[in-house]
């Protein structure tokens, strides 16, 4: 699921967001991107709303990725420091495609044989 | 010491064809890189270590004897005069505008005789040896000097006024006509033309560092690290050289200033805040846990230098002003229990984002 956010991003938009999250949530690891190429300026309400759905996602054991993010919006995570948090990608693509390769090697360790108990 | 008049212009916004005459030479001023606007306030009214740059031009004039000096503004003048020591110097005129108020001052210095004037255009910040400019120009025999550094000709001439007193028109005029004449006068000293955010950071660094001749204004409390007066620097925070933090700024406990950060007067640094690479302007308002690294901030806007962007923040929670901090401030004393202690509805801004970045960092507990 790829959610674009808009210039400016508060409580209303947060809960927006929220709502448009739930079908998502519904799933078996759901996989959410964030596009925040149009992002101007964002509050708390905004970042709050960021942690709760990283939250949200990680309790189905689903993963949250931003991408595009602009100039202010990679300022504002700086400055709160959630750049340490979340993945991010430069583009949607490259973010989506990330979860396929993810998944391959999540494949891959479920087809390795297992070591031998002695 | 000749007989000098100074007259001090702070760079402004281009001007408006209101502002005075027409097809006069604007070709400098409608240079947006000319204009030296720092954060939409001009970077000579700016603080750095604790005072303006104009302030500290006008004390390196009157160091040199220079007695007459004026400052104008090329934009609106309440920002520079409500935060300048030289406030009684500032120049408006009598008629509205900039070249009205400059023709009126130079009429002024003439009437008062005197034998030079010395334009100083703020602009770039010049660490100009006065005696020795005054002393080139006399033996140039020119009507007007420049100063240049390299090929780049810095916003400071010496004019002789007998040349201003005699012609027709306006002194602007006339004085432009000297212009052809000019002697450059190659300096080598310490200059920043102050034309871009990155410029007054590394002015600020430079003289943290000692690279210029701009001094902190407070007391070396540790080699490298400045207090301003009524600083007040929690025990747990640590200040890394060098440093400064200006006077009746606070810095609350477990926050790091890092590498060559300035804190100018009346800022607040809220609890776990890191601050480096930063300059941070009068009245500025940081929030809790913060993380601000090369950049700018005056007020709710950030200039990122890495980035080379404004970001202007609309939650004061994040960054703003100090004004809103202490009316919190003064809540929170409002609601203090008689025994001197918090009473449990007590919410800050901090204490706001606090909570939510620990419980989602670390999980509610209980």
């Amino acid at each position: 699921m790829v959610i674009k956010l808009s210039e400016y991003v508060s409580a209303k938009e947060a809960r927006s967001f929220m709502r448009a999250l739930q079908p998502e949530l519904r799933r078996d690891r759901p996989r959410v991107v964030v596009d925040m190429s149009a992002v101007k300026d964002m509050d708390t309400a905004a970042l709050d709303m960021l942690l709760e759905c990283m939250s949200q996602v990680a309790r189905r054991d689903g993963a949250v990725k931003l991408a595009g993010i602009s100039p202010q919006a990679a300022t504002v995570l700086e400055l709160t420091r959630m750049d340490q948090i979340f993945e991010m990608f430069p583009t949607v693509s490259e973010a989506a495609s990330s979860f396929k390769v993810a998944q391959m090697d999540t494949l891959s360790d479920e087809a390795s044989p297992q070591p031998a108990v002695a | 010491m000749v007989n000098i008049g100074v007259i001090v212009t702070i760079a402004g916004p281009p001007h408006t064809e209101s502002d005075g005459v027409k097809g006069a030479p604007r070709k400098r001023i409608e240079n947006a890189k000319g204009t030296s606007l720092l954060m939409g306030s001009p970077a000579a009214s700016c603080d750095v270590l604790g005072q303006s740059i104009t302030d500290r031009v006008v004390a390196r004039l009157r160091g040199f004897g220079a007695q007459r000096i004026s400052i104008i503004s090329e934009g609106k003048l309440a920002a520079c005069t409500a935060t300048s020591a030289n406030a009684s110097l500032y120049r408006a005129g009598s008629t509205p505008g900039f070249w009205p108020a400059w023709d009126s001052v130079v009429s002024d210095y003439l009437a008062q005789g005197i034998e030079t004037l010395l334009l100083v255009r703020l602009g770039p910040y010049v660490e100009f040896d006065l005696l020795e400019l005054l002393r080139f120009h006399c033996e140039s025999a020119s009507p007007l000097t420049q100063v240049y550094k390299g090929q780049n000709a810095l916003d400071l001439v010496v004019v002789d006024a007998a040349r201003l007193r005699d012609g027709t028109g306006s002194f602007r005029s006339r004085l432009s006509a000297l212009i052809p004449q000019r002697q450059r006068y190659a300096f080598t000293g310490y200059a920043n033309r102050l034309a871009e955010p990155g410029d007054f950071r590394r002015l600020v660094q430079d003289a943290l560092s000692g690279r210029c001749g701009i001094r902190p204004v407070g007391r070396e409390i540790r080699p490298g690290i400045w207090y301003g007066e009524n600083a007040r620097v929690d025990r747990s925070a640590t200040i890394v050289a060098p440093a400064f933090v200006g006077a009746e700024t606070c810095v609350e406990a477990s926050c790091t200033i890092t590498g060559a950060s300035s804190l100018e007067r009346q800022c607040e640094v809220d609890c776990g805040t890191t601050v480096d690479d930063c300059c941070v302007l009068p009245g500025t308002y940081l929030g809790m846990g913060l993380n601000v690294r090369h950049a700018l901030v005056k007020g709710s806007k950030l200039f990122h230098l890495n980035r080379d962007i404004e970001v202007e923040l609309s939650d004061s929670r994040l960054i703003g002003t100090t004004s809103t901090s202490r009316q919190l401030g003064r809540r929170a004393r409002s609601v203090l229990a008689p025994n001197g202690t918090f009473g449990t509805s007590l919410v800050t801004r901090s204490s706001q984002l606090a909570s939510l970045l620990t419980t989602r960092r670390f999980g509610r507990s209980g």
